[in-house]
């Protein structure tokens, strides 16, 4: 990876490159794993592995779709693992959780949209989740999410289509 | 982007980004739509956390981090490494082995010629004469010689054993017939 002269630094460069990604890449897995430190401690193996091939992939373009079919296979592996947890460094990961709110209301709203989200989440198989977060957070083409979670097409459409419906019978739970 | 699939073209309609206008979508689509959203709105509101302190702990380990190949080459090169010094370790074993067996080799033939020097009267340097030699064996050898000897130097004569047979041939037959037997 070559830094021009004058250009941005190498940690610059990196900050900037997960900057960039960095939401898509942790909401994803969070979406997948729904434990914040477990969603870190996978993004941070992304970016680790993405960064060590980024001169291979960089010029391809698609560089989202690229880190969430990592994260996907990460967040895979380690559910077949289950209960194998490995914390990459918890006091530095502790030190990087969204301080609480010292205002009552914003705590009730974020307790109210995540209890929003694990119920909209709780909906889903885990096959239809991944199909929906990599369309949500990769704005991936439904081939490439066919490709990423291994199944032809017509299968990645159709877990699509019975996700959605389960949400749309939430939302109508909710309003009746 | 494949528009022939019809089922490929509604999911995409209703999984866009973009703010589809209700009126646009049919009925089906609509109700696939309302079901995003419901997803895509809790996500959004989820994602509201703050990524800065988690790009800086990621850049600053990447930042100093090798790039893959770097490191698949070092564990290449660490494989590689373990195997030439199993290598060398055999090689130094079989040679110290082969070294060994040859140094005992010389050992023996070493003390072979030294015994058979101090045993050969020709070669003898100790002043010893042939006389001193006294092999248990010497004398089994001798006695051998000298059985040989005898038979060499006396061979029996077979016509006067034929004759002494035939006397006694002709004692026993007059025996029979005095009928003192």
């Amino acid at each position: 990876m070559a830094t021009v002269s004058g250009g941005p630094s190498r940690e610059e460069f990196a900050y900037r490159w997960v900057r960039e990604h960095a939401a898509a890449v942790r909401g994803y897995l969070l979406g997948l794993v729904r434990r914040p430190e477990v969603a870190d401690d996978l993004a941070q193996e992304v970016f680790r592995r993405a960064w060590q091939a980024h001169d291979r992939y960089q010029d391809r373009g698609r560089q989202r779709a690229y880190l969430l079919t990592i994260a996907d296979r990460l967040a895979c592996d380690r559910a077949r693992r289950l209960g194998v947890e490995v914390t990459v460094d918890g006091d530095a990961w502790r030190t990087i959780e969204p301080a609480e709110s010292d205002r009552p209301l914003d705590q009730l709203t974020e307790r109210e949209s995540e209890e929003e989200l694990a119920q909209a989440l709780e909906q889903l198989s885990p096959v239809q989740r991944r199909v929906l977060l990599l369309r949500y957070y990769g704005e991936m083409e439904f081939a490439e999410i066919a490709a990423a979670i291994g199944c032809p097409l017509s299968t990645a459409l159709s877990h699509c289509r019975r996700g959605l419906l389960a949400l749309r019978k939430l939302l109508a739970e909710q309003n009746a | 982007m494949n528009h022939d699939n019809p089922n490929l073209l509604q999911l995409e309609l209703a999984t866009s980004r973009r703010a589809e206008p209700a009126a646009a979508l049919d009925p089906e689509t609509a109700e696939l739509r309302e079901g995003w959203l419901v997803l895509s709105e809790s996500l959004a509101r989820e994602q509201a956390r703050d990524d800065s302190a988690f790009a800086a702990l990621v850049a600053a380990e990447l930042s100093v981090a090798p790039p893959v190949i770097a490191r698949s080459n070092g564990r290449r090169l660490a494989v590689l490494g373990a195997l030439a010094a199993v290598a060398a370790t055999a090689l130094v074993a079989v040679s110290h082995w082969t070294a060994n067996e040859s140094e005992l080799w010389d050992v023996a033939e070493a003390r072979h010629s030294q015994f058979a020097s101090n045993h050969d009267p020709v070669t003898n340097d100790s002043g010893d004469s042939a006389d001193d030699w006294d092999d248990p064996l010497d004398g089994q050898i001798a006695s051998l010689e000298e059985q040989l000897g005898q038979l060499a130097g006396s061979p029996p004569s077979l016509d006067a054993s034929l004759s002494a047979l035939d006397q006694q041939l002709a004692e026993l037959a007059d025996d029979l017939d005095a009928g003192s037997l």
